[in-house]
């Protein structure tokens, strides 16, 4: 569970209406990051019916 | 999935840190039932998020801790006791944020071509289990990199407060986004 961040260049961040947020940057490796955000139903379908209340 | 017990944890240090947006680095330690000390590394951002890392204390001067298997068969109530970490901080900031990555095994690094080496690893497969089973969508958002096999928990009390905080939070990790050395291997 690792992650180690280091500056890499400038960049920006471009929102898409389909609730993802997409990340691009203009390092020279053109790296882009997509992060999509589950909706409820979605975090709610992982878990077994059955499971008792959340912890946080 | 029964309830899970936790390893009693005590949190031995913080470090600050002189890096943009990152600011400490709380060091928490426990031992499991195999006396295995396990180290784990929260790092704190901008924007109240926290970053958790374990590894075992005799791998810590590895370039691969965050990748090595122990076969102790307790990978649950480890994570779980991440996850208790996670938990106490959130009681003492209500406005705390969570992201993790899920290391590649190393067979997965071995197996797969270099590019696809972080996508949907197994390690990612299992915590994202843990975080839409004890992380309630109601109290955060979950948004999730496959392909860096990355996860946020994004406060939703912060984003009351601050609705760009999505937008901020990934922004910020992409800014100083080292893709080239995600695990620390360099």
């Amino acid at each position: 569970m690792g992650l180690k961040l280091n500056k890499r260049g400038t960049s920006k961040i471009e929102a898409s209406p389909n609730k993802k947020t997409s990340l691009t940057s203009n390092t020279n490796q053109s790296v882009r990051l997509s992060f999509k955000t589950l909706t409820k139903e979605e975090v709610e379908a992982e878990r077994p019916r059955s499971a008792y209340s959340y912890l946080i | 999935m029964n309830i899970i017990e936790s390893y009693a944890y005590r949190k031995a240090n913080s470090i600050t840190q002189n890096e943009k947006s990152i600011k400490y680095i709380h060091i928490y330690t426990f031992k499991n039932r195999k006396n295995t000390q396990y180290i784990v590394n929260v790092e704190e951002y901008d924007f109240d998020v926290f970053v958790i890392k374990f590894h075992t204390k005799s791998n810590r001067q590895s370039k691969n801790r965050y990748c090595l298997l122990t076969h102790e068969k307790d990978a649950r109530r480890i994570i779980f006791t991440c996850i208790k970490i996670g938990q106490d901080i959130y009681s003492k900031n209500k406005n705390a944020s969570f992201g993790f990555i899920g290391a590649p095994l190393i067979k997965e690094i071995k197996e797969r071509e270099k590019d696809a080496v972080l996508n949907n690893t197994k390690r990612f497969k299992v915590y994202r289990k843990f975080a839409t089973f004890f992380f309630s969508p109601d109290n955060f958002i979950h948004s999730e990199n496959v392909l860096y096999s990355s996860y946020l928990l994004v406060n939703k009390e912060s984003a009351t407060s601050n609705p760009k905080i999505e937008d901020d939070i990934m922004g910020m990790f992409e800014s100083h986004f080292d893709t080239n050395d995600l695990f620390c291997f360099n």
